[in-house]
């Protein structure tokens, strides 16, 4: 299994879009963080800001869009061709010849994305707060050490959703588009909480109550949160996974 | 230059990704009528006809590069560049006319289908659908409105400047990069 997963890192390591995904989502929720800081300072001062100890923690919400691209790659990578004259040849045929056992390859591709999507969100989550504690200052309570974990945990399970999504429709078309558009302000989960409240039980909306206070209208408990997240994430990788045991790759 | 613009028509409309796609975009927009969003339907359905101009523009240099046995048989690239974009507009045109019907503004046909040759420019310079697709996705629906909210006093250039110029780049690329 160690070995399984050394292998899969390594093929991910190896991917220029997993670069694209790691370094996106290393510099957007920083870059973020200090773009918006004059914005941020007045809405705080004239008190139109909501919680403000959600205010250090909200570009965490943008930058896990690369944990959404290594996920997304983790998978789609191994269904494109590997050459340009050879439309019949993919890297998933040579994976499956070393490893046969499906349910092994789908849990070691599982843990060497969340590794990198670990690594990448507990580096961003301590760049953007302390960013955020030097042009903010005094401005926002200082960051609970908690929540930057539960924020971290946002990042893993989203990106073990969207390895899932994949491994189910096996395009990353698909399952960029839906994710993509859900965490933007044309959100179509958002919009059905308006239809109806469950709606906030949602996989991409619940998460966000692990670690911000404001998110729509439904108050939700952190704990309650992260374990309907993680009971979505588990389904649907059950479901990927099962999907990918029983269909000819 | 006709055989250029049938041939570019016949690959677009004889794609099923691309019919999948445009079937997709109506069905969510007539379900998203039901609910009445406070941005409009056409928000959602612009979605639809980015992924839409993406896929258009980058099916040939999917498995197979299909690109290479065009350029062969049209070695000039402009003529070919040029082709693609008015092949693109003319077999699209009803189409997304028929999506903003559907959302209730037949005005928004216009911004649309700007929309979808700025998604089929990016398409063409970085020749990676998926890749593309969260390229244009992530700057339509969180970099812009990121922008407009945090940084008001940044204008951004109007959507017709955007096509231009996404168009001149991508012509651009295409005649200048090997296939």
């Amino acid at each position: 299994m160690v070995n399984l997963i050394h292998a899969e890192l390594r093929k991910l390591l190896g991917l220029p879009t997993a670069w694209v995904g790691l370094v996106l989502g290393l510099i957007a929720a920083p870059a973020l963080a200090l773009l918006s800081a004059g914005a941020t300072r007045q809405a705080i001062e004239r008190g139109i800001a909501g919680d403000p100890s959600d205010t250090a923690f909200q570009p965490l919400g943008i930058g896990l869009l690369g944990a959404l691209i290594l996920g997304v790659v983790a998978v789609s990578s191994e269904y494109t061709s590997s050459g340009e004259d050879a439309p019949g040849a993919r890297q998933m045929t040579t994976t499956l010849a070393a490893m046969p056992r499906r349910y092994r390859l789908v849990g070691a591709k599982a843990v060497a994305v969340s590794l990198l999507v670990a690594v990448q969100g507990a580096i961003t989550a301590v760049a953007t707060l302390a960013l955020t504690e030097m042009v903010l200052g005094p401005l926002v309570p200082p960051a609970e050490p908690g929540r930057a974990a539960a924020a971290v945990l946002y990042w893993v399970l989203l990106g073990l959703l969207a390895y899932a999504l994949t491994l189910i429709f096996r395009s990353g078309v698909i399952t960029l588009t839906v994710l993509i558009v859900n965490s933007s302000v044309v959100s179509v989960s958002y919009l059905l909480t308006k239809v109806t409240p469950l709606a906030a039980y949602l996989p991409d909306i619940v998460g966000a109550h692990m670690f911000l206070n404001d998110v729509g209208d439904v108050d939700i408990a952190p704990l309650t949160a992260g374990l309907v997240m993680t009971a979505w994430v588990a389904a649907l990788l059950g479901l990927g996974a099962w999907l990918f045991d029983r269909r000819e790759a | 230059m006709i055989g250029a613009l049938r041939a570019e028509v016949i690959k677009l409309v004889t794609l099923p990704s691309l019919r999948l796609t445009l079937a997709l975009t109506w069905a969510v927009t007539l379900l998203l009528r039901l609910t009445d969003p406070p941005r409009g339907v056409v928000a959602y359905g612009q979605i639809g006809v980015l992924v839409l101009g993406v896929l258009a523009a980058g099916h040939e240099y999917q498995a197979g590069g299909q690109i290479r046995a065009s350029l062969l048989a049209v070695p000039r690239r402009p003529l070919l560049a040029v082709a693609k974009i008015v092949a693109l507009t003319a077999t699209a045109a009803p189409f997304v006319l028929v999506t903003a019907l559907l959302a209730g503004e037949p005005g928004a046909t216009g911004g649309l289908l700007l929309d979808l040759l700025v998604a089929a420019a990016v398409g063409t310079v970085l020749r990676h659908p998926v890749g593309a697709t969260g390229v244009v996705l992530t700057a339509y629906e969180i970099g812009v409105p990121l922008v407009r909210t945090h940084l008001p006093d940044v204008a951004l250039p109007s959507l017709p400047v955007w096509a231009a110029a996404a168009i001149v780049i991508s012509v651009a690329t295409f005649c200048r990069r090997e296939a």
